[in-house]
């Protein structure tokens, strides 16, 4: 049989005949049921809990998996063997999302593929080959850009010899899609509401250190806050001295006045190498036996940003971190939230010093199992507050099972 | 709407179109959940004592959500889509129906507004301390039908027997710490 996958449509484009169709998204599913179209889709195929399968046999060998990156990236980084920076480690989460996301798609297509025993596929949609990340998304991230659908399936068609073809229309998206005037504005006028985003920003920030420092003459501790959020009011107390770290620089008062301190965030020229002959290929072979499919060219670009951009610019920027937390005799980081190079710099830079703990406030709350949070965010720090009491004692189980006592989990 | 008829708000689970979660049994893939939401709006717009919100919630490179455009072009008497901030229905609402017990959730129970998650347990591993918690809060179904069984329960139910009391228990963070 012939089956055309389908994420994008529009009015002109005329269906192919002899093809089963497969609704990928909402948009197709819309458009197919107001046009009495019959259609399948993938998830008549499999469910989610049936190809993540066992999830904690996945995590054990996933953690292997990392800590032979770790040390694949001290090999490549003599600096970063050096100051025992586990960089892969540090950068878990969003590693592991960008993995699993591949993984999960390979094994979504092969068991549809195992199901249909297809000839010819055909795959239409509006934005093959488009990799330019939204600014909001995370850079290792497959959002807002080409879907991992539309990368992995010519990748299994090739590997199983099944008749390939793509088509590329111009959706008529824009038309159908529900108008959004915060993201209209954003467009019309970007440097305007930056400005006046920063403005805001800057304003809590003053606002922030004047209020958590106020009665605070005599303060016997210093926090380097990356986050205003309002669950950490208790904690900055009248015994620590506010500092905060965002977009770039570090705020301090110097009663009346606020200062700011930016840091350079390129690497030195010394730092930043690009040996492509270098051999990762542990790294690849890893995930391509968890998809069954050769998928390093889907990977490459971003392992390659990775490697060759984040790493060296996450060894800088620890040190620069370190040298902050030296000098301003820094005991604590505080925030509800990892996900810049320099947030993940500053955790690496707390776990390197001897005098500066990491305290993370989880944003949040939920009933999942997760176990993989402990690995890829909590353990990273020295104090962990969930939001809820039961959380905790989740968290401390999960912790007392990796044979650890640290960190100290609690809730806020 | 019927002065008498309780408001209730559902809050679907975000709808991003891949496979973009980890490999961890916690929020299955949001396109598993369209058949499902076709079938609780068809069975909305038929509960006529009752009045729905259809609390959208998008990403932030989305531009579509399905539910939307169903409501849309239906014109259900019953049922009114709305994107507003979650926290904004409280005090205006009777009941809340949650797709996935997530923070939502948690800020509607804190809240002490009777609240209903549902969860997939061929798909979702709670943490083992989360099943019991809950009391009537949290239900499992398997499959579409069980799902509408659960949430039709919960809107004919005594509201009282969906306000869960979560164990608490006061910590002093700067004793911890320092």
């Amino acid at each position: 049989m012939n089956f055309c996958l389908i994420e994008n449509i529009n009015e002109n484009y005329k269906l192919p005949d002899n093809y089963t169709i497969v609704a990928l998204t909402q948009e197709v599913v819309y458009y197919l049921d107001k046009k009495n179209i019959d259609y399948i889709t993938m998830e008549d195929f499999y469910s989610s809990g049936e190809i993540r399968g066992d999830t904690d046999i996945f995590l054990k060998d996933q953690i292997n998996w990392m800590n032979l990156f770790d040390l694949k990236i001290k090999e490549f980084y003599p600096e970063a063997k050096k100051l025992d920076l586990n960089l892969a480690s540090i950068y878990f989460h969003w590693i592991k999302y960008m993995v699993d996301n591949i993984i999960l798609t390979s094994k979504i297509l092969s068991m549809f593929v195992d199901s249909t025993n297809p000839r010819k596929i055909l795959f239409i949609n509006d934005n093959h080959g488009q990799d330019e990340l939204p600014h909001w998304q995370h850079i290792l991230h497959f959002q807002g850009v080409e879907s991992t659908y539309s990368r992995i399936i010519p990748l299994i068609c090739e590997s199983r010899k099944i008749d390939f073809n793509r088509i590329i229309i111009n959706s008529d998206n824009a038309e159908k899609s529900n108008f959004d005037l915060k993201l209209k504005l954003k467009s019309i006028f970007p440097q305007a509401i930056k400005i006046y985003h920063k403005i805001l920003q800057y304003i809590k920030i003053v606002k922030f250190l004047f209020k958590e420092n106020r009665n605070n003459h005599n303060p016997k501790n210093n926090a380097l806050y990356f986050s205003t959020h309002n669950f950490i009011k208790e904690f900055s107390s009248n015994v620590i001295k506010a500092f905060i770290f965002n977009n770039k620089s570090f705020y301090n008062l110097n009663f009346p006045l606020v200062t700011s301190k930016s840091i350079k965030s390129s690497p030195d020229k010394d730092l930043i190498k690009k040996n492509e002959n270098f051999d990762f290929s542990e790294i690849y072979n890893w995930i391509n036996n968890k998809c069954e499919l050769d998928v390093s060219q889907v990977l490459q670009s971003r392992f390659d940003t990775y490697i060759y951009s984040i790493c060296p610019r996450l060894i800088h920027l620890t040190k620069a971190f370190l040298s902050y937390y030296e000098n301003e005799k820094i005991d604590f980081i505080v925030t509800s939230h990892i996900f810049t190079l320099e947030e993940h710099a500053a955790l690496a830079a707390s776990k390197l010093s001897k005098n500066t703990k990491s305290i993370y406030f989880h944003h949040g709350a939920d009933a999942y199992e997760f176990n993989s949070r402990y690995f890829t965010l909590i353990k990273n720090f020295d104090f962990y507050f969930s939001a809820t009491l039961n959380e905790s004692i989740h968290e401390i189980k999960n912790r007392n099972k990796d044979g650890q006592k640290k960190p100290i989990i609690s809730h806020y | 709407m019927n002065k008498n008829s309780q408001k209730i708000l559902f809050l679907p689970i975000m709808a991003s179109p891949w496979p973009q979660r980890p490999i961890e049994k916690g929020q299955p893939f949001p396109m598993e959940y369209v058949v499902w939401h076709k079938t609780l709006l068809d069975f909305f717009s038929k509960k006529n004592d009752c009045h729905f919100i259809w609390k959208g919630i998008l990403l932030a490179s989305q531009k579509f959500d399905l539910a939307q455009k169903i409501i849309d072009d239906n014109k259900f008497k019953n049922i009114e889509y709305h994107r507003n901030r979650f926290t904004d229905w409280f005090g205006k609402v009777d009941k809340i129906i949650f797709d996935t017990p997530s923070t939502a959730f948690f800020e509607s129970i804190f809240s002490r507004i009777p609240s209903l998650a549902l969860y997939r347990p061929n798909d979702q591993n709670l943490r083992p301390n989360a099943y019991s918690e809950f009391g009537e809060s949290l239900k499992p179904y398997s499959d579409i039908s069980e799902g509408i069984k659960v949430v039709n329960q919960f809107i004919e139910d005594d509201p009282q027997k969906y306000i869960p009391k979560l164990k608490t228990k006061k910590t002093s963070i700067l004793k911890i710490i320092i």
